[in-house]
């Protein structure tokens, strides 16, 4: 399978070509008030409005330097899209299906959560996104904000 | 492949004939013999019947072909149109259809062979003079429609023989027919054209600003027509998504016929306005309310014959579905000349099952009282019927109007009938919006929500008052609550300097009326309405986002569900509740989040104080000398360890995965508390509270039975963040403090802790003396006293003058129970909220006439 792969912090990350609709530089985004800290803003793309989905925040990473600009890798699968906020693109690759792995096991949490597997490149491992799922991804602030609302 | 989408569009085109049959008959039982319906009833069949050939439904096609028999015999005037002949041809569509869905569901027909409807048919055949139809007669048939009634889609019977032949056509001619101008598009094609239309309004915009300020006389032109174009082309699109109401009214008169049998009751269905057009989602979400009110009305409105004739009415009853344009909305009205709505009983019944109280049913308005019908689970009628009457109603309609932006009024005259009449807006796509600013943002209210607009300045804003609730707003003879949208939202109240002027939007949902307190107010333009991600949907005060003339977004705020955020009660509610005796409503009383920190297992402080509870994985706190770090919020937040604060433990807390903060905010500023885990939050009042000396902890006291400890803050605050109370107030106006009169040292202490909290220094006088003496002395710009006071004297007379001459406000704090404090004062703040009080003292600033921060241009 074909794979496009970008860069979030210190892990590579890969989604389905067939999923990504197109790749766009920095866009002005707009803050959603009271959004959880994974879905940052609102991106206008061609009529359309698309929540961004910080993946640094989604994979508990530290946040990006106020200078450097994320890319916005827009995804779509089904009924569901969104613009995954990557800090740059990689390449396209191509993926054995044979050469998937299960996550490592000391990935917990979201990493675990929200990838189907990985896969070994030459010097890094290669994180392959659940697309459904981080499409699928809910913004509310966490469950003891809740409570006090 | 090619069957099914043969089948497909078979299934479509027959439901669409066939959902004009029923109209047609129930027409026809009105004008029996009218020449042009019963063609049309006939070629319906036909085509169905020859599609069914084709195809190989046998059986549908032999219950067509009787159905065509009989339709032909009317048609040619060889037999009489009767009820029994209306209801058989009812039922033989009713089967017709049953057959078509199990068709769809299957792809095949159903197993009942339907024999008894083919016998009634036949016999009913057989019964007149006319000879039951001869086979052959099907090959005649087609034939003679297809000369008399012009194109009747290819003469399906005559395909049966050549179906191997595989003559597509069959089916396909329909709409290649010159008399049928009209296509069949998939919505979501439109969908997107709309969307690609909006684009180019974004492009036009972006052509016209650049085309005046080029200045070339040539692009100028150009620039014009694309404008010209550009707004024909949004009218048409927009259009196509239009249907006239017509298309939901159909099923109709058939449920009043049905509904009138089965009552035994004879009624008349008069509809005007079946053209009138609407956007067909919001077609879609009016029908189920609609078909229910007219069900009302046949059901409860009017009578039986019997009745009616002692009253003096002809004893057919009528009801009337009307449907116009008004301004940007759809009408529609559902009337009857019934019994209509009796207020006495309304209120009787809303008594009866606790709804309201007998005082408050009495001081209704027969008006508002008939308005009681759309109270969840409220029914008058005497008798459940399988119509109505199951309490699940009038409350459901209104619910599902006014979630599609409508509105649904009433009128009643008992005897004489009841009118409900609908608005609804024409389309969702596009919506009327006020474009608002809040903290740097712009947000959209749909129009249809907002009930007025107030500009508030100087001594005008006397009308808002501080209650335990929070803000009030006195409007038109009622106390509304208000709600500021930066704090709603969270929002930075730094972005804009509101100086005096407070811009109030009052806005209406579900019954709740309140004022949202906005930045500024710019403008009303129609929007197109966006929906937001799925990622969202949980976020229910918004309710999509659109995009403005700069291309930039804007969230569309969801009024409702703002309303419910805020907890903001519907009115109806409201006053039940202050109805229903004595009882402290949740509402009175304080929040408070408990958590476990070092050696203190329940220790609290007022949720007001919070601002937000976070969560960090540990791996992004980052040591600092003496505390942490953490990237939050595009910002660097200091997080210290509590327990070590009060010296009541270590670090311990920062060594979990996730480290637990309390974050503590002013204006830009915040810092976070880790603690080690939150444990609830309760609602409660303190109870005895005693002073402690532990540090850094205000008080014990008894919350909701247990023993619980206070934190003290701004104490707190002061030795984890030396700069902390560096005041925010310097910047901003001149630095006088505030006094506090308290006699009780808690009540004292925690006023200052609030106070300070704020950014205001303040300084406690004890006694009501020491308070005069003070302000005797001048260099304060305010003060506030706990209310009411225990040492009573001449000293209150002297404060009033005190205060009226130096203008320096005084404000008074306490629970609202016993006598409330003389009018010279200002507002009754409850005690323990901070945000109330602050938010006083924060309006009276802009009151003051000699205030520094006038002048601030808007």
């Amino acid at each position: 399978m074909t794979v496009v792969t970008f860069h979030v912090g210190s892990v590579l990350c890969g989604a389905e070509v067939d999923c990504v609709q197109e790749v766009l530089r920095h866009q002005e985004l707009t803050p959603i008030p009271l959004a959880a800290a994974a879905t940052p803003g609102l991106l206008h793309l061609r009529g359309q409005i698309l929540t961004a989905i910080d993946l640094r925040s989604v994979f508990d990473l530290p946040a990006r330097d106020s200078g450097t600009k994320p890319v916005c890798v827009i995804v779509r699968k089904g009924e569901l899209a969104a613009s995954l906020l990557a800090d740059r693109i990689g390449e396209v690759v191509e993926v054995e299906p044979d050469a998937i792995e299960a996550p490592p096991t000391h990935w917990q949490g979201p990493m675990r959560e929200y990838s189907r597997g990985v896969t070994d490149r030459s010097d890094q491992l290669l994180l392959l996104l659940d697309a459904m799922r981080i499409l699928d991804i809910e913004s509310s602030q966490d469950a003891s904000q809740d409570e006090i609302n | 492949m090619e069957d099914q989408e043969i089948i497909q569009d078979f299934l479509i085109e027959s439901n669409q004939n066939l959902s004009r049959v029923e109209q047609e008959i129930l027409a026809l039982e009105e004008r029996p013999g009218d020449g042009q319906i019963l063609g049309s009833i006939f070629r319906s069949f036909h085509t169905v019947k020859g599609t069914c050939g084709f195809l190989g439904f046998g059986k549908l096609e032999r219950i067509t072909h009787q159905a065509e028999n009989l339709l032909a015999e009317l048609r040619d005037g060889k037999r009489q149109f009767t009820p029994v002949t209306a209801s058989l041809i009812l039922e033989t569509l009713d089967t017709v259809q049953h057959e078509l869905g199990a068709i769809e569901a299957t792809g095949n027909e159903s197993d009942d062979l339907h024999t008894q409807l083919l016998l009634k048919l036949q016999r009913a055949l057989a019964n007149e003079d006319a000879p039951p139809a001869p086979p052959a007669t099907t090959e005649k048939r087609p034939a003679q429609a297809a000369v008399d009634e012009s194109p009747v889609p290819g003469s399906g019977s005559d395909a049966k023989g050549e179906a191997d032949g595989g003559d597509g056509d069959v089916v396909l001619s329909k709409s290649n027919t010159i008399t049928d101008p009209t296509i069949r598009v998939d919505t979501r094609l439109v969908d997107r054209l709309i969307n690609l239309v909006g684009e180019l309004v974004l492009v036009r915009n972006q052509v016209l600003q650049s085309g005046v300020s080029g200045g070339k006389s040539e692009d100028k032109a150009i620039a014009h027509r694309l404008n010209l174009i550009t707004t024909e082309l949004q009218e048409g699109v927009m259009r196509s998504r239009m249907q006239p109401v017509g298309t939901i009214w159909n099923k109709l008169p058939r449920l009043v016929r049905d509904t009138a049998s089965q009552l035994q009751k004879d009624i008349r269905l008069v509809t005007d306005g079946a053209n009138t057009e609407m956007d067909r989602t919001i077609l879609e979400a009016v029908k189920d309310p609609l078909t229910h009110i007219l069900r009302n009305s046949c059901d409860h409105g009017l009578e039986t014959p019997p009745v009616r004739l002692a009253a003096g009415k002809p004893a057919q009853g009528t009801v009337s579905l009307r449907a116009y344009h008004e301004g940007s909305q759809v009408v529609m009205e559902v009337e009857d000349d019934g019994r209509g709505i009796d207020p006495a009983r309304l209120r009787s019944k809303a008594v009866e099952k606790g709804i309201l109280t007998a005082a408050a049913a009495n001081a209704l308005s027969d008006r508002d009282a008939i308005y009681l019908v759309f109270h969840a689970g409220f029914s008058t009628a005497e008798k459940i019927t399988n119509i109505s009457g199951r309490g699940v109603g009038m409350d459901v309609v209104k619910k599902n109007i006014q979630s599609i932006g409508g509105q649904v009024e009433l009128q009643s005259t008992v005897g004489t009938g009841t009118k409900v009449k609908i608005r609804i807006p024409l389309t969702l796509a596009i919506i009327p919006g006020l474009i608002v600013n809040s903290g740097n943002q712009t947000f959209v209210i749909p129009q249809s929500h907002l009930i007025e607009l107030l500009r508030m300045q100087g001594e005008k804003q006397s009308a808002i008052e501080m209650s335990k609730e929070g803000a009030l707003l006195r409007w038109r003879g009622t106390l509304v609550p208000l709600v500021d949208l930066n704090e709603a939202l969270q929002l930075s109240s730094n972005a804009f300097d509101r100086g005096d002027v407070r811009n109030i939007a009052i806005l209406e949902a579900e019954g709740a009326t309140f004022g949202l307190v906005l930045d500024r107010i710019r403008a009303t333009r129609e929007i197109v309405v966006k929906p937001l991600g799925k990622q969202l949907k949980r976020m229910t005060w918004y309710a999509g986002a659109t995009i403005l003339g700069d291309g930039s977004v804007a969230l569309i705020l969801d009024v409702a569900g703002l309303a419910r955020r805020e907890r903001i009660a519907s009115r109806g509610e409201a006053s039940a509740s202050t109805d229903t005796a004595g009882e402290g409503t949740i509402a009175d009383k304080k929040q408070f989040l408990l958590f476990a920190c070092g050696s203190y297992t329940r220790l609290s402080v007022p949720l007001a104080l919070v601002d937000r509870l976070e969560k960090f994985p540990a791996a992004q706190l980052e040591r600092m000398a003496d505390s942490w770090v953490v990237q939050y919020r595009g910002a660097l937040l200091r997080v210290v360890a509590l327990a070590k604060v009060l010296g009541s433990g270590g670090e311990e807390c920062m060594e979990q995965k996730h480290v637990q903060v309390i974050v503590v905010r002013r204006g830009e500023k915040a810092i976070g508390l880790a603690v080690d885990r939150i444990i609830d939050v309760q609602q409660g009042e303190v109870t005895a509270p005693s002073p402690t000396s532990a540090s850094g902890l205000l008080a014990t006291y008894v919350l909701n039975g247990v023993a619980t400890e206070l934190l003290d803050l701004a104490s707190v605050l002061e030795v984890a963040d030396p700069v902390w109370n560096q005041p925010r107030w310097m910047a901003k106006a001149e630095g006088a403090p505030i006094l506090i009169g308290a006699h009780s040292q808690f009540m004292a202490t925690s006023l200052r802790q609030y106070l300070e909290l704020g950014g205001y220094p303040a300084t406690v006088r004890g006694s009501g003396e020491e308070l005069v003496k003070s302000m005797e002395n001048g260099g304060f710009r305010a003060v506030v006293m706990e209310w009411p006071t225990t040492d009573s004297g001449s000293w209150m007379e002297t404060l009033k003058a005190r205060s009226e001459s130096s203008g320096i406000p005084v404000f008074s704090v306490g629970e609202a129970t016993g006598d409330a404090p003389p009018p010279w004062m200002s507002g009754l703040c409850p005690p323990h909220d901070c945000h109330s009080l602050l938010r006083m003292l924060e309006l009276s600033w802009h009151e003051q006439p000699a205030s520094s921060e006038t002048g601030v241009s808007q």
